[in-house]
């Protein structure tokens, strides 16, 4: 089914057609495993929010109503609220638990995975990210590291463009002096 | 596009225009193209954009996009027909209380407005002053 967009296949799925959901998943996992990647910066939060999103896609396909003609950008675009709805519930979670139950919680710094092969300056990028505001951090990797439109992000987040922009700004200028020192290179050439 | 419309894209999008809005990215590069002065404002949020950079792509989640679809559709999907079957009973419940509701109020429009026997309600207060001095006298006898 090479040219069968996400609502078609949606649909399939719904039908209980699973290739075709396996086909819906081949086409988002890299982009959803890429955005719970870099907002939790925890592999193993990643992977669980990954499946869970999967998991939302196949029990809501049943009841799936194309939303507006762009149907493919419609299912990707819910797809991806989920994924940060469910990054963003589980950093909310970590920074709530109390403290003696701090074992049982996932560390929700960045671990080992994100901190590697990015040499000292992406190590240090990524551990700046990690201080921003929640929704500021999904702001940043949407638009920056995702390259995703404003409408795109701004619907992911359940914002208006104008907040989204707002979001971005904010977390650009505290990376601007949480990075002072790589940010003010390019001003002294 | 203004220079101040230039300022606000450069301060959320950064500077590298494939990240500026579609609908404004020709005006903002004609602007730029026409303001030399505007070239400054990009070279001192550039270095910002690159520290960005570096942060490439994590190591990919261990997950096989195979097997994560083979396991998560082995899992059974709620009926469609029961879904709806639930969405169409709240109506059946609500409409009912709504129509008897709306039957008290229509009764109790018609009771006041053809006339009950006054003797049945309180005695009416002539007056706002003659209230105010009946609260005053009892506020004044505890």
């Amino acid at each position: 089914m090479p040219d069968h967009s996400d609502d078609d296949l949606m649909r399939a799925a719904g039908a209980g057609d699973r290739a075709a959901f396996g086909k819906l998943v081949s086409r988002h996992l890299q982009r959803m495993a890429a955005v719970a990647g870099r907002i939790t910066g925890n592999r193993g939060d990643a992977e669980e929010i990954v499946q869970e999103a999967f998991l939302r896609a196949w029990l809501k396909a049943p009841t799936w109503r194309a939303q507006g003609t762009q149907g493919s950008a419609a299912f990707g675009t819910w797809l991806g609220r989920v994924v940060v709805n469910l990054c963003l519930d589980r950093k909310r979670r970590a920074v709530a638990a109390p403290l003696d139950a701090a074992v049982d919680v996932a560390d929700p710094a960045p671990d080992a995975f994100v901190m590697t092969a990015r040499g000292e300056t992406g190590a240090r990028v990524a551990a700046a990210i990690d201080t921003l505001p929640e929704r500021q951090r999904a702001a940043i990797v949407l638009c920056h590291y995702e390259g995703m439109s404003n409408f795109e992000a701004a619907a992911m987040l359940d914002v208006s463009v104008g907040a989204l922009e707002s979001l971005l700004v904010r977390a650009r200028k505290t990376l601007r002096g949480a990075l002072a020192d790589l940010a003010s290179e390019g001003s002294h050439p | 596009m203004t220079r101040q419309r230039f300022s606000e894209l450069i301060s959320a999008y950064g500077t590298d225009p494939r990240r500026w809005p579609d609908a404004e990215r020709d005006d903002a590069l004609d602007l730029l193209a026409r303001t030399p002065s505007l070239q400054e404002e990009i070279d001192r949020l550039t270095a910002l954009d690159a520290a960005l950079d570096s942060w490439t792509n994590p190591a990919p989640l261990g997950l096989d996009a195979t097997a994560l679809a083979a396991r998560i559709s082995a899992t059974p999907q709620p009926r469609a027909d029961i879904r709806a079957a639930r969405r169409f009973r709240w109506p059946a419940i609500v409409w009912p209380n709504a129509a008897g509701f709306a039957a008290a109020a229509v009764a109790g429009f018609l009771v006041g407005w053809s006339g009950l026997d006054s003797s049945l309600l309180p005695a009416p207060v002539e007056s706002l002053d003659q209230l105010v001095v009946a609260n005053v006298i009892e506020d004044a006898t505890w």
